[in-house]
């Protein structure tokens, strides 16, 4: 017995160690809980390079600002010195460098982005505003590439436009997005866009903020660039919308509608050149972005801590949090199994549906997962009528499964749904297991079980999916990786627990009465 | 269920997954003698050298090339069972009878060499073992006693059971039902009559949901019944515990028309539907062996 009782000893020490740990580290510094989520952090370098510099030469950019969407940190210059002025105008931040006396000049100005998604609501009635405050009356002025008051243009605008404004935002948002895209980098001004019928991110951006302000709608065109880990030389135009008080973003060529994803750096607001330099000026610039994980936490955080498998082996957060946060999803389902007495497909069969699910759209996968599951309960009593061996079913269901993705991904893309192109990225091997392990039961038991056995398959898989995506526990796992062990103490009690599961208390009460 | 869950009987009597895991099946029988158990044809070599009362082994096919071979000298017998060794609950069990002209039927219909073939193809592929390959094992066919038909004419009912150190502790029949399609087994539809052990005399059948007096599909009586052979089906059961090096041990047993007991297979994990068709917890009957 006293081999047995060894655990106890190993429990105690995995239950007190890590407590010690975690009591040590938050008296060095408590970390709020909010403040451990892992966030998109790009260090962006702007990198200038200037050659046979003329005499009286200057470049001039935006650079970035803080505002409710973005933090904008850490500013630095690297490389030769050259003098810097900055000025701040209605359009955004300016920087000027003045490359006087200067012959050849590798310049990179370089600073930290933290953004974050907004979702904007413009509810459903939404009456058109009457008066603006005089500041406002240049949003809804013609400009040269933003014609709003040309007749075309006009015309347009008044055939899309609706009783309320997110309506008519929504007409001209589908008719803009129709228009063929280019990847051309020429200007192209709005009334262009409506004759080539074809158009890149800065004409689509302007033909949209051209019909708003024809419409009474005050908008605007925005600058900026999408941060991405890539070096690049582009930057990207959007619009926004002016409604009830607040600008509303609408980037018509990425098709985002009253929202911007985490990724859009703002520099300037107005139709401005990013750039601008004397004309008999080699230039050359580019954005050199990379992509790391950072929190408030990892700078705070004390004794062992895993946030540089983020920060410095920048493995990617998907991976990282599918594989750190495995145990916890596999203790999950121990309990299920042995506490509350849940059958399910397979052990660990629930967590790896759970993991198919972390990397796409919730509704996507669980719609994919059933018409899957349809075809091989329909396919399986024919197999089996065949009496075709084993492995070679096996191949043929798999094939099946493929197949069916395949259709539901083409059909998909056919009818423009996102579903089509989300079919790729579900793993079809575990797709493929589901739906045999559900077919045989459906045949070897009865339609009762199966349906059971599928459903609480899926309500444990869904549970793992939430521990899966979560990036709170993600950061608790970076920065206290102590409670590992305490997970492992865990598992050793519930290994050496043998109540009743809840389940049971059901299936023998009758013998008791 | 909450009613249930105050009931602190359910607590002390009942014997769960967990607990019987734990401190049974793990604690009492060794790992390493499991296939003795799992493996019918491994568990019939123990049988046959101890000489106790089993149907008798007509053959063993463990290659797909040795089929053809087998099913020659298979031919020479009139009825016969095939069983995967290492089959879980009934799958893949094929039951052959010779009809008058001479050929294998199953079930009353004609069966062809060439699906007789892919059957034993089948079972050697590993379609009723988890996909591992598996051999095929075949036996003498069991013809029930009579008692059986005067509850339920077809199907193979057996006896389940339970010792603990080679004691019985608890027992029941189990039979078949319309709805189990020939099988006994709980969970497929089968009826669980428990068994009281002193008198072997049978109690109430339980069908997953309520217990009765009768059979449900026909109305023959079940309490009461007294069970024929009952004392040398417990020696068997007690001679097959002391001859497997198992200290918990489920042994199914059939009572053949014309050798009487014999044992079908044993079981190191064997189910707790039992505690349902006998109303009894096994921790309760557990320590009342140890009183005794």
């Amino acid at each position: 017995m006293s081999g047995k009782k060894s655990y106890l000893i190993i429990a105690a020490v995995l239950l007190g160690l890590p407590f010690l740990i975690s009591v040590y580290k938050y008296n060095e510094n408590s970390i709020p809980l909010e403040e451990l989520i892992p966030r998109d952090v790009y260090e962006v370098e702007l990198e200038l390079d200037m050659s046979d510099i003329p005499a009286d030469s200057y470049v001039k950019t935006y650079l970035p600002q803080s505002d409710h969407r973005q933090i904008v940190r850490n500013h630095s210059s690297i490389g030769d010195s050259v003098e810097m002025q900055f000025f701040n105008e209605p359009s955004g931040l300016k920087a000027q460098w003045n490359l006087t006396g200067l012959d050849e000049v590798l310049y990179t100005y370089q600073y930290e982005v933290e953004g974050k998604e907004v979702i904007y609501e413009i509810p459903e009635s939404s009456p058109f505003e009457q008066y603006f405050d005089d500041s406002m009356s240049i949003f809804l002025a013609s400009e040269p590439f933003i014609q709003s008051t040309h007749p075309r243009i006009d015309a347009l605008a008044q055939s899309l436009k609706d009783e309320h404004v997110l309506s008519t935002l929504q007409a001209n948002f589908e008719f803009v997005n129709q228009i063929e895209n280019s990847n051309t980098r020429v200007l192209t001004d709005a009334v262009s866009v409506l004759e080539l019928n074809r158009a890149s991110c800065n004409g689509k951006s302007r033909l949209f903020t051209a019909l708003c302000r024809a419409q009474g709608i005050p908008a605007r065109v925005i600058g900026g660039t999408i941060l991405e880990n890539i070096e690049k030389r582009t930057s990207h135009l959007w619009s926004e919308a002016y409604y009830n008080g607040t600008w509303i973003p609408f980037d018509v060529l990425n098709k985002h509608f009253a929202t911007l994803p985490a990724n859009y750096l703002k520099l300037y607001t107005g139709d401005k050149f990013l750039f601008s330099y004397n004309s008999n000026l080699d230039f050359d610039y580019q954005f050199i972005i990379r992509r790391k994980y950072k929190t408030f936490a990892e700078a705070q955080a004390k004794g062992p801590h895993l946030w540089p498998l983020l920060s410095e082996l920048q493995i990617p957060l998907n991976l990282l949090r599918t594989i750190m946060l495995l145990p916890l999803a596999a203790l999950l389902i121990a309990i299920f199994r042995n506490v509350v007495g849940i059958k399910t497909f397979g052990i660990l069969l629930p967590a790896l549906i759970g993991l198919a699910l972390v990397n796409v759209d919730l509704a996507t996968g669980l719609l994919a997962f059933v018409v899957v599951i349809i075809v091989v309960s329909l396919l399986h009593p024919l197999l089996e009528k065949w009496s075709l061996l084993h492995v070679p079913k096996v191949v043929i269901i798999l094939t099946c499964v493929i197949l069916t993705l395949l259709i539901m991904g083409s059909f998909g893309f056919f009818m423009e749904w996102e579903i089509g192109r989300q079919m790729i990225f579900l793993p079809i091997v575990i797709i493929s297991i589901t739906a045999e392990k559900f077919a045989k039961v459906l045949i070897e038991e009865n339609s009762k079980d199966a349906f059971k056995l599928l459903g609480n398959t899926f309500g444990v898989a869904l549970m793992t999916c939430l521990i899966f995506k979560s990036k709170v526990l993600l950061g608790v796992f970076l920065t206290y990786p102590e409670h590992y062990l305490t997970l492992l103490f865990v598992m050793i009690l519930l290994g050496r627990w043998i109540g009743l599961r809840v389940t049971e208390y059901d299936r023998f009460a009758p013998s008791i009465k | 269920m909450i009613q249930s869950w105050k009931n602190k009987k359910i607590n002390q009597e009942i014997l769960g997954i967990n607990e019987r895991n734990m401190d049974f099946v793990y604690r009492l029988n060794k790992k390493e003698y499991f296939p003795l158990a799992d493996d019918k044809i491994k568990c019939k070599e123990v049988l046959h050298a101890k000489g106790i009362a089993c149907a008798e082994t007509y053959g063993v096919i463990k290659k797909v090339g040795d089929i053809p071979s087998a099913m020659t000298l298979l031919n020479h017998h009139q009825a016969l069972a095939i069983k995967p060794a290492n089959g879980s609950g009934g799958g893949g069990i094929l039951i052959l009878k010779k009809n008058e002209e001479g050929r294998w039927t199953t079930g009353g219909s004609i069966i062809s060499d060439r699906v007789l073939f892919t059957h034993l193809a089948r079972i050697i592929m590993g379609m009723y073992s988890f996909g591992s390959s598996d051999h095929v094992l075949v036996e003498q066919c069991i013809v029930p006693h009579p008692f059986f038909a005067e509850i339920y004419p077809s199907g193979v009912p057996d006896f389940r059971v339970i010792l603990l150190k080679d004691q019985p502790v608890m027992s029941m029949l189990r039979v078949p039902t319309d709805r189990s399609d020939g099988k006994a087994n709980l969970h497929q539809g089968g009826l669980g009559i428990g068994i009281d052990m002193a008198g072997g005399v049978l109690g109430q059948a339980f069908d997953g949901k309520e217990y009765h007096d009768i059979h449900p599909d026909n109305g023959n009586l079940i309490l009461g019944k007294k069970i024929p052979m009952w004392n040398r089906l417990l020696a068997l059961a007690i001679e097959t515990s002391v001859n497997f090096p198992f200290d918990y041990l489920g042994v199914d047993i059939v009572i053949d028309a014309v050798y009487g007991p014999m044992i079908m297979e044993i079981n190191v994990r064997p189910g707790l539907g039992i505690q349902l068709a006998n109303k009894q917890g096994l921790k309760k009957a557990f320590n009342q062996i140890k009183t005794n």
